[in-house]
């Protein structure tokens, strides 16, 4: 049958349930383990091969020199949050967490040393 | 009556993404319609020659928002082609799966566009809301939403639990439900017929001369989908049907894109029954060819093609790009001759038009020279050589 | 029809007017010819085979010369037939009256790549922006950015 309000029965079936969206700084929604976030990195593991640097797409990733040792910095507002570092780490120095929360006022606060 | 030439865009309420239409209208009539595209190259095929393998796994990917994947499984197929590598079959069917899970969800989001187009925002908003159940499982297997990172050269990069199985099995049963009251939607509201029976009529001979690819072929009456005559991945050992219809018209498009996300989610769900056990990736040298391959996909908008020249270095020699919008270009500038004004959004928004992926090719956003502020008499200066000189080579 | 049985039959049909087909993998099949013959073989696989779905061209830059594949897909054969030019002299005929899908494709390697193609009847500027001029062809591989004086550095691989 060709009629308009089709949708009704869904739309008055929704009045009773609570909204989709939720209200974000307030409320936050469960991040799903496995979640690609901020870079964590662990200096005691570096052994400062530099193939974290070789396979970023983004140059998020760099080899510095710091106290006689060759080790990377990852600038967090370049990064593409693919992983690659983490996966081409050979030490499980590199670890991705769940904390997506990344907004700064100082672009220093972003790099992750 | 005297012709009148409106121009739209490259920024205009009613465009999503940057394009710009030149529509020579006689009333309400358009007579004549010239697109230019080009507004957001990125250069993306040069800078692949810069980069390597690994990294252009993740550069690929952003050839698109939408269709991401098929462009990570496009380019590490080609690889695979030159190589000569058979990923293990456990990572073709996590390779397909993310394949159609990202088909139905971007479905979904052309069902609402439409149906925002049509002035029905209650479609809009709950087709949406249902896209987010395929969003959440994508977010579960890959770790994010849109730009997933999960296919690499050689299979996939995660494996799949069981309990993210479940959870695949169980959305695709309510997406099913959801997506039978969307067919019946489609086919019985007013709102959507009035909007879209009869507009933006694609003849079959139409469609095939100007090479239209995709949903807007298959809305033409035409049998081509690049999952059954040339499979790639687990395609070939998938049972599914390929949706046509002989309308013509953008009817025709709603309602082959929503027969298409049903038989997308009757595939899911045999997937997660018959997943074979094994390896999801096997090892590749980072060195590839020489040689070269083309590798060719259905993405949600059509045909995507890529094609690799490799020359046994860790970089490619050259990476070619053809998304499936730049291919539905000109069967949009073929169906907007005759149409009303008023439906030009609803037929560019009919082939689900991707800009971004279109325009890929090249470096330039602005020149440099010419962004600066002009003096009345410079811009006279520069108006004046435009026209002198040959700027159209 | 499978990809040899396939091979075999444009190898016949086509004659002279090919150097080879060869098919390096099932449902992929390359036609290499001379640009004089391209239009003959466009015309016999539009004829003989009914196709009628170009799906983009390929060009690419071989140093002293340009080469491009024009990718024809037939039922369910993925073919590419390859053309070469000598980069002194890039010209080839247009294949936009037998199939108007290619328009575009053309426009886009002619300024991508540089290539003039000869009896198109739309050369305006597809991509690039209007106030072009005469900045070079970007995909070239000796093409250099005008806003960078300079290459930028790259380590190993591509020279």
């Amino acid at each position: 049958m060709k009629t308009t309000g089709v949708m009704i029965p869904t739309l008055l079936g929704r009045i009773s349930k609570k909204p989709v969206t939720v209200l974000y700084p307030f409320e936050k929604l469960e991040v799903p383990p496995g979640f690609r976030g901020k870079i964590k990195f662990h200096l005691d593991k570096c052994i400062g091969c530099g193939m974290c640097a070789k396979d970023c797409v983004s140059a998020a990733c760099i080899m510095i020199e710091k106290d006689d040792k060759k080790r990377p910095i990852f600038d967090m507002d370049k990064c593409t949050f693919c992983g690659q570092c983490e996966e081409s780490c050979p030490k499980d120095a590199i670890e991705m967490t769940e904390e997506y929360e990344l907004a700064h006022l100082n672009r220093g606060e972003v790099i992750v040393e | 009556m005297a012709e009148v030439r409106i121009p739209i865009g490259p920024q205009h309420p009613a465009l999503k993404e940057p394009e710009r239409f030149m529509i020579t209208v006689e009333g309400e009539t358009v007579v004549d319609a010239d697109i230019k595209i080009g507004h957001i190259h990125r250069g993306i095929e040069k800078l692949a020659e810069t980069k390597t393998y690994v990294q252009n796994q993740y550069l690929t990917e952003r050839i698109c928002g939408i269709c991401s994947f098929t462009h990570t499984t496009n380019f590490c197929q080609v690889t695979e082609y030159v190589l000569g590598t058979d990923p293990p079959p456990r990572g073709l069917y996590l390779r397909t799966l993310v394949n159609e899970l990202e088909r139905i969800h971007s479905h979904l989001l052309w069902l609402g566009v439409a149906g925002h187009e049509m002035g029905f925002d209650t479609l809009f908003m709950y087709s949406w809301d249902d896209r987010e159940i395929v969003q959440d499982i994508l977010e579960h297997l890959t770790g994010n939403r849109v730009n997933y990172a999960y296919n690499c050269v050689g299979g996939v990069r995660r494996d799949i639990t069981d309990a993210q199985k479940q959870m695949i099995i169980r959305g695709m049963d309510a997406l099913l439900e959801r997506m039978d009251y969307y067919v019946k939607v489609a086919l019985n509201e007013k709102t959507i017929l009035k909007r879209t029976q009869g507009v933006g009529i694609l003849t079959t001979e139409d469609a095939k001369r100007l090479c239209a690819v995709g949903p807007r072929l298959r809305a033409s009456n035409v049998k081509v989908d690049v999952r059954k005559d040339d499979p790639y991945a687990a395609y070939g050992e998938l049972p599914f049907e390929v949706i046509t219809s002989d309308t013509l018209d953008v009817h025709a498009q709603v309602v082959v894109r929503a027969l298409e996300t049903v038989e997308s989610i009757k595939m899911c769900k045999y997937m997660m029954q018959n997943l074979p056990a094994g390896e999801i990736r096997v090892k590749v040298p980072k060195k590839v060819g020489p040689g070269e391959a083309t590798s060719h996909t259905e993405a949600p908008r059509g045909e995507d093609i890529h094609h690799l020249r490799a020359n046994g270095t860790d970089k490619p020699e050259r990476l070619k790009v053809r998304a499936p919008t730049l291919a539905n270009i000109l069967n949009v500038q073929h169906t907007l001759k005759g149409a009303n004004i008023a439906d030009i959004p609803l037929v560019v928004a009919g082939i689900d038009p991707c800009m971004g992926c279109m325009d890929r090719v090249l470096i330039i956003d602005k020149d440099r020279e010419t962004s600066k502020v002009w003096e009345k008499e410079e811009l006279r200066k520069y108006s004046i050589e435009w026209y002198e000189g040959e700027p159209h080579r | 029809m499978t990809t040899q049985e396939m091979v075999q039959k444009l190898t016949g049909s086509l004659g002279a007017m090919v150097d080879s087909v060869e098919s390096p993998k099932e449902r992929r099949v390359y036609i290499n010819t001379k640009r004089e013959n391209l239009l003959g073989v466009v015309k016999h696989l539009k004829e003989q085979y009914g196709a009628y779905h170009i799906s983009t061209i390929t060009s690419f830059d071989n140093g002293d010369e340009l080469e491009l594949l024009y990718h024809v897909f037939i039922d369910t054969t993925f073919m590419s037939i390859r053309v070469k030019l000598p980069k002194s002299d890039p010209t080839v005929n247009t294949i936009t009256p037998i199939l108007p899908g290619a328009v575009l494709y053309e426009r886009e390697i002619s300024e991508l790549m540089g290539v003039k193609v000869k009896g198109h009847p739309d050369m305006r500027l597809l991509l690039l922006p209007e106030n072009w001029g005469n900045k070079g062809f970007p995909l070239r591989k000796d093409w250099v950015d005008p806003r960078r004086p300079e290459p930028p550095a790259t380590e190993g691989g591509d020279a």
